[in-house]
């Protein structure tokens, strides 16, 4: 058995450090190219959503490498990322690879399934080892997104422009090849002392531009034309609300305080909207109310071309953001987004709230100049 | 004639390149209007060529801006002092033009947009990316088809006496339905006058959703010359338009008037253009490989001049960028 | 003066209306239900819909903004979350009413029960009492009002069952006319049984599928619609499913094509489906693969959005019917 699973992010980090040390075969799915994104969307549905069809494209690559057993997160609607393990299989059976497909239902949806999917997966492993193993994933769970923080810092306010974005490659690398829990927890601390040694630029006060939208999107560079890197080379701070490790928590760990998370996001996005409508839409309305509220300069939300819980997102974003009065702007994407156009459009809205910001220095300069 | 500054905005679009020339109160001296016709970097030669005839010897460009989809290109070949996105460089134009503005309709080759604009401040902005209908290529195609000149199109339109109403989201379509229109039968001054219309309702549907048009509007980009287009703004939105005298290159004025402002607040800054010489004898090559370093196979684009690498671009890893115009390749 | 309460002619309209209309009916209130949708109605919807939202949304739009002009005292929009325990009807839906009060302007007072019985069916009798409560200080007669309009619904349901569309089963219910009268003038020998799968609001809205059932008819097919086949043929073929699918509407149309499928009634399949439909994006995907798998028979996804041309549509409805007649010979 050889298995493979979905390139989210990083995700591929966390979970290859789960399987090698429990000792299963597996294959890292290979980054998403634009081959990748070709070939899943030759194969797939012509309206399926976008994470679907680099899905297919993944798996397909993977399955050529030789993998033969794939995990996939399920669901329980309303959106469609529930039924994807479904059609992804349908597709690749029809084309003729037999794979096996390993769908690990939330724990909404019946967590005794769940359990004993797992346990099928790992029969025969000793319960110190998948402890070990888990404890691992997580420690480098944990700082990747210590990682992402220092990079959206050091993006925004480095004198020499693509330095950070260097050392985030190194990063990710070193936290991928390092196996032993002390030699990770040395090798943050070396990572972290160079990041300290970027050179900023003096008086630069970055603007801060919150992401929100659906996960996959948000996570996945490839499938958002690198916004991270675009708008930290701008010169603006960026703040994400969704973050891997949140992602591992609800669909395979059970842990508290996402659900707090929730509730925060959910009051904050009451009087927009009040009722959960699958995937993230409810999240990209909340978390939107709580970055305004925060002080942050505008907010980009961005989400695949018809995923349904975002257009209802994309619908009450416009009010949100004139009550709010914080700049919002939805970018739909897909394979046929236009990297000019979508570049086009991001430093428009950098120049906006640039704008914006002057203008509110100067009411309160005039404020205080008794004018 | 004494030494003045003046400052050059060059916008790069993929369907006409213009350059302005502008002293420094923002008048324009100058204003080049070329096809681009997909050799950018000849378009930007001939442009500086055609600008520097009859204009006296000894002007001092003191600030370059570029602007539009080939403003990095146009950075490279000239060595610009603001490299600026279409959207900004066309609201800050129209606010030289019409301070009290608060709409920008913009539509040019390609790609429409809207700018909303209140209190002197762009507030939201949309443009459109997914379809070609109603922008400059697909009118100047519709013309050539009918056997009319540009220039007429717009003058056909206003004799029309009837309503016909063409339909399509997309330029294909819009295209079927109008031949269809014209095997029923119907005049080609009100097919003319339903396709104007057609195409301000898709504007007003696709780029212009759900944001709130407020006079006092401008119109402009090459399609604001076609009086059609205008009657039909001003028909579906019951109030006038303005299009302002330098409609066509609004976008260059823009980053002319962004570089002029650069210049006036950093006082000793000097400008990086290469100067008029030095880029209109320049024998630039451009070509572009495929990278085989990992299977995202992207096509590296690389400008050469007299030789010498100038840039590179298209990897989306940066292996091949360069990161300034120093010609030394980094260690990226 | 009684109070008017207007229902939006869009979604799931065609699915609960006779029990909506009779139950405020019931509380002394006067109904008024949006004109049939009209050019008009689609424009002014697309007016203040997002681009990506879907054509029944867009359209469901339009009618919320032609009762405004009515000025009705309220607009009725449920917010369906869910139907039937663990299925959902779909992400819009939930959202519905949220998006309607961000998109139109000068509403005048909604009533949008939240309506989730995706834990089963809880707290009915209080979403009942809580519309009622708007209308009427008893709470028994807001609950025989319902109870009434249950009544109505059920046979209503029924007979759409019978294969009446919405309109003659409305007639037959209001005693404007017999079902006999209406079978009556069915009595037509059609040569082809086609299957036509399709969300209510898109198969009943004659100007959405540009009157795709009477064109149908018209070409001598018997046009077989998903609401024909009981509750329970539906549960069991969807039990042969890997995994169970969680959209109400969807669940129906898969049923009824693994029923026609195994059955072998039917001579074609058309699937209707709204540009931007989540769901029907990946189990239309699913239908024509088992069809081209199991069924060998004709096949064909017609997407549907405001921009879809009559000509073409018309053009692909007759080659369909051809493709069948050529593989009945």
């Amino acid at each position: 058995m050889k298995i493979t699973f979905p390139h989210m992010g990083n995700l591929y980090i966390i979970l290859a450090a789960f399987f090698e040390n429990l000792g299963i075969d597996f294959i890292v799915p290979p980054p998403i190219t634009k081959k990748t994104i070709e070939l899943g969307a030759m194969y797939s549905p012509e309206f399926a959503c976008f994470p679907l069809k680099i899905n297919v494209g993944n798996f397909i690559e993977a399955l050529e490498m030789g993998a033969d057993t794939i995990i996939m997160a399920g669901g329980i609607g309303p959106c469609r990322f529930g039924y994807y393990a479904q059609v992804e299989k349908e597709i690749l059976t029809d084309l003729g690879y037999k794979c096996n497909m390993v769908v690990l239902e939330p724990p909404k949806g019946n967590l005794k399934e769940v359990l004993f999917q797992i346990y099928k997966l790992l029969q025969g492993k000793d319960l110190n080892n998948i402890i070990k193993a888990a404890k691992i994933a997580w420690l480098k769970a944990k700082a990747l997104e210590e990682i992402e923080k220092e990079v959206f810092f050091y993006r925004a306010r480095e004198k020499v422009k693509g330095m950070t974005t260097k050392l985030y490659r190194k990063a990710l690398r070193i936290i991928h090849e390092t196996k032993e829990i002390d030699s990770i927890k040395s090798s943050i601390e070396r990572i972290n002392k160079e990041f300290k040694r970027i050179e900023l630029k003096k008086d630069h006060d970055p603007l801060r531009i919150g992401l929100v939208g659906e996960i996959y999107t948000l996570l996945e560079p490839s499938s958002n034309m690198n916004i991270e890197e675009t708008l930290g080379e701008l010169g603006a701070e960026v703040e994400k609300s969704i973050r891997l490790t949140e992602w591992t928590n609800t669909n395979l760990i059970l842990d508290m305080l996402r659900i707090k998370g929730e509730l925060k996001c959910r009051t904050a996005a009451k009087p927009y909207l009040n009722y959960f409508v699958g995937g993230h839409g409810l999240e990209s309305v909340g978390e939107t109310v709580l970055y305004a509220n925060s002080g942050v300069d505008g907010v980009i939300h961005l989400a695949p071309f018809t995923c349904m819980p975002e257009i209802v997102a994309q619908s009450i974003l416009p009010r949100v953001s004139k009550e709010k009065n914080i700049p919002v702007i939805t970018m739909m994407l897909d394979e046929h987004s236009a990297e000019a156009g979508f570049r086009t459009r991001i430093e428009a809205f950098v120049d906006l709230l640039e704008k914006k910001r002057e203008e509110k220095l100067y009411d309160e300069q005039k404020l205080l100049s008794w004018d | 004639m004494m030494n003045r500054n003046f400052f050059l905005g060059i916008d790069v679009g993929s369907v006409s390149t213009n350059l302005v020339l502008i002293d420094s109160h923002t008048n324009i001296i100058k204003k080049i209007y070329l096809r681009t016709m997909g050799k950018p970097i000849d378009a930007i030669q001939n442009g500086l060529r055609d600008l520097r005839k009859d204009i006296e010897q000894d002007i001092t460009i003191a600030g370059v801006g570029t602007t539009g989809s080939g403003r990095s290109l146009a950075d490279t070949i000239v060595g610009a002092d603001v490299v600026k996105n279409e959207i900004t460089a066309h609201s800050i134009a129209s606010l030289s033009v019409v301070p009290d503005v608060q709409t920008v309709i913009e539509i040019g080759g390609q790609d429409p947009k809207i700018i909303i604009i209140r209190n002197g401040i762009v507030t939201d902005f949309a443009m459109n990316t997914v379809c070609a209908a109603g922008t400059g290529s697909f009118l100047d195609r519709q013309s050539s088809r009918l056997n009319i000149s540009i220039e007429e199109f717009g003058n056909h339109a206003l004799k029309s006496k009837n309503h016909v109403r063409i339909a399509g989201r997309c330029a294909v379509f819009a295209e079927s339905d109008m031949i269809h229109k014209q095997q029923m039968g119907h005049r080609v001054e009100d097919i003319i006058w339903g396709l104007c219309k057609a195409l301000v309702r898709n504007y007003i549907n696709n780029v212009a959703k759900g944001k709130e048009i407020k006079g006092p509007i401008v119109f402009q980009g090459g399609v604001a010359a076609n009086k059609g287009i205008k009657a039909a703004f001003e028909e579906y939105l019951k109030c006038k338009v303005i299009v302002p005298e330098h409609y066509d290159v609004m976008g260059a004025l823009g980053a002319a008037i962004l570089a002029k402002e650069k210049i006036e607040r950093s006082r000793r800054y000097r400008s990086n253009f290469y100067g008029f010489d030095n880029i209109c004898t320049g024998c630039y090559n451009t070509s572009s490989f495929e990278c085989t370093g990992c299977s995202n196979l992207c096509e590296v684009i690389k400008i050469e001049l007299n030789g010498e690498i100038l840039a590179r671009w298209g990897d989306r890893c940066g292996k091949w960028k360069l990161l300034n115009h120093s010609g030394k390749i980094s260690n990226m | 003066m009684p109070q008017t309460v207007g229902i939006p002619r869009g979604l799931l309209f065609y699915n609960y209306f006779p029990l909506w209309e009779t139950f405020f009916e019931e509380l002394g209130c006067r109904v008024i239900i949006s004109e049939k949708t009209t050019k008009d109605i689609l424009n002014s919807g697309i007016e203040v819909t997002v681009d990506d939202a879907c054509l029944p949304i867009k359209i469901y739009h339009g009618h919320i903004r032609h009762l405004v002009n009515q000025n009705v005292d309220y607009i009725y929009v449920p917010r369906l979350v869910s139907v039937f325990r663990k299925e959902y009807i779909c992400p819009k839906f939930s959202g519905l009413p949220d998006m309607i009060k961000s998109n139109v302007k000068n509403l005048p007072r909604i009533i949008s029960p939240d309506i989730d019985w995706s834990n089963g069916k809880v707290k009915l009798m209080n979403t009942v009492l809580s519309i009622g409560k708007i209308f009427s200080r008893d709470p028994l007669k807001v609950w025989l009002a319902y109870k009434k309009g249950y009544r109505q619904y059920k046979q209503y349901k029924s007979f759409l069952q019978q294969g009446f569309s919405p309109e003659e089963a409305v007639d037959i219910i209001r005693n404007k006319t017999s079902a006999n009268d209406v079978i009556q003038g069915k009595q037509k020998k059609r040569e082809y049984k086609v299957l036509l799968l399709g969300h209510p609001y898109n198969l009943y809205d004659s100007f959405i599928n540009m009157d795709i059932i009477h064109k149908l008819k018209k070409m001598g097919c018997a046009v077989l619609t998903p609401e024909l086949l009981s509750g329970e043929i539906i549960e069991n073929y969807n039990k042969t499913l890997p995994k169970k699918i969680f959209w109400t509407m969807e669940k129906r149309l898969v049923g009824n094509t693994l029923y026609y499928l195994e059955e072998k009634k039917i001579d074609g399949i058309i699937y209707l489906v709204s540009f931007g439909c989540g769901p029907d994006s990946l189990v239309g995907e699913l239908v024509g693969r088992w069809v081209k798998k199991k069924g060998r028979i004709p096949f064909m996804l017609i997407t549907i959005d405001e921009h879809t041309g009559e000509a073409g549509f018309n053009t692909r409805l007759e080659a369909f019917v051809d493709m069948i007649e050529r593989c009945k010979k």
